[in-house]
């Protein structure tokens, strides 16, 4: 139970504040405050083991944490507000009810296997949200087409590229209209030629205007092109953030400084 | 050698109407069983995956002792030991104008909960064998476990349950025989009827086992046709049965003679030694 909590403004799409997690006695975040604002796009970036990946999965709860609090579209994730205004915690329909608006992009794509591309994209829409099939899947196709896979609509995960199956994965997020769309090292998995088909549609995306994106990747060309405001973490903290040109060519911290040398 | 070969093949090919009853109860017994175990091993499963540790505990134990008794043993408790004891006793029924036995009755149950003990743990393992992406992915999208079990982990871990299943209907054909010790008249109490009274126990039990021979077989082609139906459903391609002969074929000539048979791909391999 948690009373006193003050919500962020309804511009505000990600508030984590304090965000502490420890596993195994290794302390992975510590006190991680961001806040993110609607249409923006933030890069987070930093060694590997510095707890990027954990903290984006923290923030739909993939992770759970030990303290501190995480808003995303003004809800605090895990958490269901009583009537009285204090909240209790919930990880059940909830949970699952607040995560519908939150997209996210796994590594190794997670698509359904037994499902075709076309399938996995309005699947959740029809069987979860109860969309008339007829619309989710006329939607399904319309991202499909975005993503560029109008013609591979049929096929199943394992008769495509990996590039193709992160594109297929982007759409199956998309299709939940989501207020967040987090990606977890989309192209990490996939060689370059195929590490660029994302990373176009991710651009692609980006540029709208219209989608919060939370991004964490290696791609620091890509980050460029695409970040509103890069996120620097080392060691479960965060080091440095700013606007993109400022953090990638003027960049303040050593380690930020270090650790661009070696992956430029 | 004293073998009635008119008898044989008067008994395979022109076999009694009470002989062919019994052969349909053997596999009528044998489907409802395994369709209750089904559905009880699937309860069982869920029980011993969930987040509640009485659940889990309550499916251990009862995989434990079901897998650990012998089924003769627990038919014999169930049909004779508790008519004994008083507790109960299983009376003919009827049921939509079919009279069913109690002994068949009796046989239903205790097959089936033996059934399903194995069958949890296929469904268990199967389900325990998928990557933990697919969950992550499913809660990700914001689905309940609930949902993420229906939707996305079941119908993906049916494919690889479906053979240890065809396996444990296959082994429940074959044990419906012990059903003869409480008095069901499936196939092989008639064959024990019929053998007592010609004393050609030879000649009828090798039909017999011919029948059951033709079910298992029978199970074997519709387990194929079943395996490759959820194949198609995964996108994976199913060998055709002439090109898995060919495979059989070739693996096979290579274990006889590697030196003719290896070719290109032999002489690589040698070049890594």
């Amino acid at each position: 139970m948690r009373t006193h909590i003050e919500v962020p403004d309804s511009d505000t799409v990600v508030s984590a504040k304090d965000v502490s997690l420890s596993f195994q006695g290794n302390q992975i975040l510590h006190e991680v405050s961001l806040d993110v604002h609607k249409g923006e796009v933030v890069v987070l970036l930093g060694p590997s083991g510095a707890g990027k990946t954990s903290f984006l999965r923290t923030i739909n709860l993939l992770n759970s944490y030990d303290s501190g609090e995480i808003f995303v579209d003004g809800h605090l994730m895990g958490y269901k507000k009583t009537k009285s205004g204090a909240y209790t915690p919930d990880s059940g329909k909830h949970l699952a009810e607040q995560r519908r608006n939150i997209g996210f992009v796994f590594q190794h794509f997670n698509l359904f296997p037994h499902m075709t591309a076309l399938e996995n994209v309005w699947h959740t829409p029809v069987r979860i949200l109860k969309v008339p099939k007829e619309q989710a899947v006329r939607e399904a196709g319309e991202l499909l087409a975005l993503v560029g896979l109008s013609d591979r609509k049929d096929a199943h995960p394992n008769g495509l590229s990996g590039g193709q199956q992160q594109r297929v994965a982007i759409a199956r997020a998309l299709a939940m209209h989501p207020a967040l769309m987090l990606f977890d090292e989309p192209t990490s998995a996939l060689d370059p030629e195929m590490t660029k088909e994302v990373l176009t549609v991710m651009q692609k995306l980006a540029g709208k205007g219209d989608t919060t994106m939370m991004i964490v990747t290696h791609e620091i060309e890509f980050a460029r092109k695409v970040a509103d405001r890069i996120v620097v973490m080392a060691d479960g903290r965060i080091i440095e953030q700013g606007p993109t040109e400022d953090v990638l060519d003027r960049p303040q911290e050593t380690r930020t400084k270090e650790f661009l040398t070696k992956v430029l | 050698m004293n073998f009635d070969w008119a008898f044989f093949w008067d008994s395979l090919f022109h076999p009694s109407t009470a002989y062919l009853n019994g052969l349909l109860l053997t596999v009528v017994i044998s489907l409802v069983s395994m369709f209750l175990g089904l559905v009880l091993g699937l309860v069982l499963a869920l029980m011993r995956l969930s987040r509640n540790a009485i659940l889990r505990c309550i499916s251990a134990v009862y995989v434990w002792v079901m897998r650990g008794i012998p089924i003769l043993v627990i038919l014999v408790i169930i049909y004779l030991g508790l008519a004994a004891a008083g507790i109960y006793k299983f009376q003919d029924a009827t049921v939509l104008h079919v009279t069913i036995a109690g002994s068949i009755q009796a046989a239903l149950v205790g097959l089936t909960l033996n059934q399903a003990a194995y069958i949890s743990e296929i469904i268990r393992s199967s389900v325990s064998a998928l990557p933990d992406g697919q969950m992550e992915a499913s809660l990700a999208m914001g689905m309940t476990k609930t949902s993420a079990m229906r939707w996305i982990i079941l119908p993906q871990a049916v494919r690889s349950m479906i053979p240890p299943l065809g396996n444990q209907f296959n082994q429940l054909m074959k044990n419906t025989s012990l059903l003869s010790i409480i008095g069901v008249s499936e196939i092989f109490l008639i064959t024990q009827s019929i053998s007592s009274a010609t004393f050609r126990t030879f000649e009828i039990f090798i039909v017999t086992g011919i029948y059951y021979l033709l079910l298992t077989t029978i199970w074997t082609f519709a387990q194929n046709q079943l395996e490759a139906l959820f194949n198609r459903r995964l996108g994976i391609p199913t060998p055709s049965l002439s090109s898995r002969i060919q495979a059989q074929y070739i693996a096979l000539m290579r274990n006889i003679k590697p030196s003719a048979a290896a070719g290109k791909n032999g002489a690589s391999i040698e070049n890594t030694h």
